[in-house]
């Protein structure tokens, strides 16, 4: 149930025209202009242009609000960071215009742009900074596709706030730096951190002062206000504001306006990747719902429309505008801010409790693009919950997803974290492992795991433009056994691994040296007690992860040349490599036969399904345990976004019968419509890879609504999960198919293998249904949807 | 060496859970609207399946049926065992008429006995009697297909008398093994008023010994399979029964006092 100012917040939002804003840029300007770095170390530099843009930054407060704080000066008026990227008058066109994902600038924006912005920051940027450090081979391979760059356009973010803000207030927090402050002295590199010290406490002081703006402004507008009850409830918000951030906060209002304080506050400071996020909202907020509600100071009605403002809140703030190759690989709206509900409490029990309940009525109620959600499940956490959150999967929106919170744990255990930080973790972003409150996980760049394959298959040269990108591993001919060919790729794959991490350590030197977060630091642990930025090393936890794309394709592609050209010998390797160049023209008959006869991933078949836990022993091999700058290691993730497009698009064709340009197969999922043999084969298939050796792994599955027409339904598949976990699967979402699917499948069949469908009390794969049958089908699933 | 042509895997209406089943081929009755013509014969059978590819028609050969070791489809049988256990599902071995291999079939339930997986087997009941009780007490479940009580329709349409079916019947019945019925509701063959009253009669003399009665609705999904195998199809002009119809005849067997399910 939504009040009517709720609905006119969420209308307000999703109706919102997603533009930037030249505010920030404006301001950061003004501040870069006007006050010279000179001896000012990098942190307290970067606080005083944080302290000047809360100072100065205009305030927005949305007629109904309850939780109150914009990054812009409207609802999705969206800000850029050009000290980290700066967008040319072209970018702006671009931006504008696109079909996808498009900002609009009206002309004041890009005068300001043209007059101010560009001319300070042209070639000043961490952009241009970082593109100069990276090497040729770098270049290189970037450039064919190899991998991308997570921190080219935007800072290193990945982190989720802990429970740390419910018990203390920014005070405190100023209390115990000056504290630590004792500890050094000017000597060695005591200097430095001081001045990380001195950072984050003008960082502390400068949110205290917005949250104080906001408080004034709320009077103002109270003032003016000629409902009574809105008026009291202006003045209530405006002494919130005055206690929190500054104080620990002791109801779940407070709660949650100091949180969006803090959110605001990381997401201005900087881009950082994967916007930052509450985490586990609902272990959270529980003592002070449970508690107002003792003490009479909420109903539950009440809490729904505090909640409900604040889930507005998120879907008011896209992430910033991105280009190139980063917005290829991030086509989206979305920030990925992903609230956790459910998993396990500090002590290992269930910690599903009333406000996981709530939150999932507030899920799907508002039904908003963000904040995205998912539950965490445990062995200990109770059907019903997972039932209930099942139901919300069925409406089609493909949230909440679920993850495995005992495969979660056992992840951060395997890599050192204590057991106690490995139970407050989750997953954030789209499947990232974390532990929340205490690291700072950098993502770094998707790595195309076919490109590797191709240029073994071209001794290191992108066929598509004749560049030598890869090392020389020999010409295919000298591959007389499949084993020679595999050592290739593994040598391949380590030269191409060396290349993306030299280029990260030198990519986080960069962001620790120039562009530290003192306000970040303030949020995760250990960074007061290090006295040491978020961005250079001050967590408790490091690491610097790199996300493998194409796990399933680059399977097909091994399993069919094993088969064909080395078991079969169908066929001989260069006669395949020419078929291939000339992306199966006029040769459908050995397309067709390498499409329907060859091994395919996710069927549960070890033949093909060998070749996924050998390529992604080698991934895992190549990239775990190299150190990153921050004193922490490097380890894999197993995610795209929408990196396997773009990865596709620079691919010719391959031996799985894949044309040239088409997508990749995203995560750990099957090529699309390869997996013939039912979702219970490809949870075999996927639980294959170790996922515990991970910090996430994703898994898409389709179903038609029917899938999930009763309850006695919903619990087969809340059992097909539990198998999947049991095995130790990481993470799995729904993809309830639309009629639009349906009919994509009847025009492309050969795409749609493993799409099933519910008949008539049984269930069938859509291919194999006549025609007649399809169309009832197609019909019925827009009824349902 | 059984026959078979098909194991789905995530069958979900072929017993309780999640479960594997295995169709046996061969089958000794030929009913009309069956929607596995390929379970007909026990031999294997070729047809040619047109694949689109690039807008181009592509003819694979391919057959209907194969046999397999014993002991590799037992494994196979066993493979989603960690979804069985999670749903208190199991293997399912249906048709065609398993019990036309018995001895495959015989092996194959003591072997999932052994690894403690519980077994379904879907049955026309069209077995010799002293064979069908050799299989129930390997046997968890029974899905009993029962399609027209009357002896003369019954043979009329599907070729077989029903006497040895009923009889079948009676016998797991009275063994006190689970029995699962399940009616193909077939609009014109078996759903006029007439047809359900012997159906709750039967039903009726033994509904304290039966678990569950399922209606299935009539639908065509085995059109395309005759095409394939050139056989004639002579159901075209029959249409799925609606859901009004499928109430009614629920409705109306509920009197017998069993509890009655559409679908399976």
């Amino acid at each position: 149930m939504m009040t009517k100012r709720i609905q006119q917040l969420r209308n307000m939002s999703l109706n919102a025209v997603n533009r930037l804003s030249a505010e920030r840029a404006l301001i950061i300007t003004d501040f870069y202009r006007d006050h010279p770095a000179g001896n000012d170390p990098a942190p307290v530099y970067r606080a005083g242009a944080f302290e000047y843009l809360l100072r100065n930054k205009q305030l927005c407060i949305n007629p109904g609000e309850l939780i109150v704080g914009e990054r812009g000066p409207q609802p999705k008026a969206t800000p850029t960071y050009p000290e980290i990227c700066l967008h040319s008058l072209e970018d702006l066109d671009l931006l504008h215009n696109r079909e996808k994902v498009s900002f609009s600038v009206d002309q004041e924006t890009r005068d300001l742009y043209e007059k101010k912005i560009i001319p300070f920051w042209k070639g000043r940027t961490n952009r241009d900074r970082l593109f100069g450090l990276m090497t040729e081979e770098w270049h290189n391979a970037y450039d064919a596709g190899v991998f991308t760059e997570f921190q080219e356009q935007r800072a290193p973010g990945h982190t989720v706030l802990g429970k740390k803000i419910y018990k203390q207030g920014l005070l405190d927090a100023i209390d115990g730096i000056q504290n630590i402050k004792k500890n050094y002295g000017h000597e060695g590199d005591g200097g430095e951190r001081l001045a990380e010290l001195e950072a984050m406490e003008i960082a502390a002081r400068a949110m205290i002062m917005y949250a104080g703006r906001n408080a004034d402004y709320l009077e103002e507008i109270a003032a003016e206000e000629s409902d009574a009850h809105r008026r009291k409830e202006l003045m209530e918000m405006a002494t919130i504001c005055r206690k929190v951030p500054a104080n620990a906060p002791e109801t779940m209002h407070e709660a949650l306006q100091y949180y969006w304080f803090v959110h605001i506050g990381v997401i201005s400071e900087l881009n950082p990747w994967d916007s930052f996020n509450p985490g586990r909202l609902d272990q959270h907020l529980y003592p002070f719902y449970e508690n107002d509600i003792v003490q009479g100071r909420l109903t539950e009605d009440a809490a729904r429309e505090l909640l409900q403002s604040f889930w507005i809140k998120f879907n008011n703030h896209p992430s910033p505008p991105k280009i190139g190759v980063t917005a290829e690989e991030s086509s989206t709206y979305t920030d990925f801010c992903l609230i956790n509900l459910g998993g396990l409490k500090e002590d290992g029990s269930d910690a599903v409790n009333e406000v996981s309940y709530l939150l999932l009525d507030i899920i799907e109620e508002m039904r908003l693009l963000q904040p995205s959600s998912m539950i965490q499940v445990s062995r200990e956490n109770p059907d019903e919950f997972f039932d209930r959150a099942v139901k919300i999967i069925k409406t089609g929106f493909g949230q909440p997803s679920v993850f495995n919170t005992d495969a979660i744990v056992r992840e951060l255990l395997n890599q050192g974290k204590n057991i106690i930080d490995a139970r407050n973790g989750g997953a954030s972003g789209c499947v990232e492992t974390g532990a929340f409150g205490t690291e700072a996980y950098f993502l770094t760049g998707y790595f195309n795991l076919l490109k590797v394959l191709e240029l073994t298959l071209n001794n290191g040269k992108d066929p598509r433009t004749g560049k030598q990108v890869g090392m020389e591993t020999g010409d295919p001919e000298m591959f007389t056994d499949f084993g020679l060919l595999q050592e290739a790729f593994s040598s391949q794959l380590n030269y191409l691994i060396d290349i993306k991490i030299k280029g990260n350590v030198k990519i986080e030197e960069l962001f620790a040296r120039h562009l530290p977060v003192p306000f970040l630091s303030l949020f995760i642990d250990d960074c007061i007690k290090n006295a040491k930025d978020y961005n250079a090393g001050g967590a408790r936890y490091n690491t610097s992860y790199v996300q493998g794309v194409g796990l399933g394709s680059v399977t097909d592609m091994l399993a069919s040349l094993k088969y064909n050209v080395y078991d079969e010998k169908k066929i001989l390797l260069p006669a395949l490599l020419k078929v291939m160049a000339e992306d199966f023209g006029g040769q459908e008959e050995i397309r067709a036969d390498l499409i329907y006869h060859s091994p395919k991933y996710g069927n549960d078949n070890d033949g093909a399904d060998q070749h996924a836990t050998w390529v992604f022993g080698e991934f895992y091999k190549a990239v775990n345990g190299k150190p990153n700058y921050r004193g922490g290691v490097h380890r894999i993730n197993m995610l795209p976004t929408t990196s396997h497009v773009y990865f596709g698009s620079v691919i010719g064709a391959t031996p799985d019968g894949r044309h040239a340009g088409e997508p990749l197969s995203e995560g750990i999922s099957p090529f699309q419509g390869m997996d013939t043999k039912g979702p219970t084969a490809v949870l075999r298939s996927a639980a294959k890879i170790d996922h515990l050796k991970t910090g996430g792994t994703l898994l898409n599955q389709k179903f038609t609504p029917d899938f999930f027409r009763n309850d006695d339904s919903i619990r087969k598949i809340t059992q097909l999960i539990r198998g999947y976990f049991r095995m130790s699967g990481h993470h799995i979402q729904f993809n309830v198919v639309s009629a639009d699917t349906l009919r994509d499948a009847q025009k492309h069949p050969e795409k749609h293998r493993d799409l099933i469908v519910r008949v008539a009390g049984y269930s069938d794969y859509f291919n194999d249904l006549g025609l007649p049958l399809q169309n009832e089908i197609i019909r019925r699933t827009e009824q349902d949807i | 060496m059984p026959v078979i042509f098909d194991i789905k895997r995530f069958a979900l209406h072929d017993g309780p859970g999640i479960r594997t089943t295995v169709f046996f081929k061969g089958c000794p009755l030929r009913c009309p609207w069956c929607h596995n013509p390929e379970s007909h014969d026990t031999h294997i059978e070729a047809y040619n399946e047109t694949m689109i590819i690039d807008g181009k028609e592509i003819i694979m050969a391919k057959i209907y049926g194969k046999r397999v070791d014993l002991n590799e489809l037992v494994e196979e049988m066993l493979l989603d065992r960690v979804f069985y256990e999670e749903s208190g599902g199991g293997a399912t071995i249906s048709g065609g008429e398993p019990l036309m291999q018995f001895d495959a079939l015989l092996e194959l339930l003591q072997e999932l006995g052994n690894k403690g997986i519980h077994r379904a087997v879907d049955t026309s009941g069209y077995a010799p009697a002293e064979k069908i009780l050799e299989i129930a007490a390997h046997t968890d479940l029974f899905l009993y297909d029962l399609k027209i009580i009357n002896p003369n329709k019954h043979k009329e349409l599907t070729g077989a008398d029903n006497e040895l079916i009923i009889n079948n019947a009676d016998l797991l019945l009275e063994g006190g093994h689970n029995v699962v019925f399940r009616i193909p509701v077939i609009p014109g063959i078996n759903d006029s008023e007439a047809d359900t009253g012997e159906f709750l009669n039967f039903f009726q003399k033994r509904s304290d010994r039966i678990l569950e009665l399922h209606l299935l609705p009539y639908h065509k999904t085995g059109s395309n399979k005759y095409k394939k195998l050139d056989v004639e199809y002579e159901m075209h002009s029959v249409n799925a029964p609606d859901e009004k119809k499928m109430n009614e005849i629920k409705t109306r067997l509920e009197a017998c006092g069993c509890n009655v399910k559409i679908g399976g």
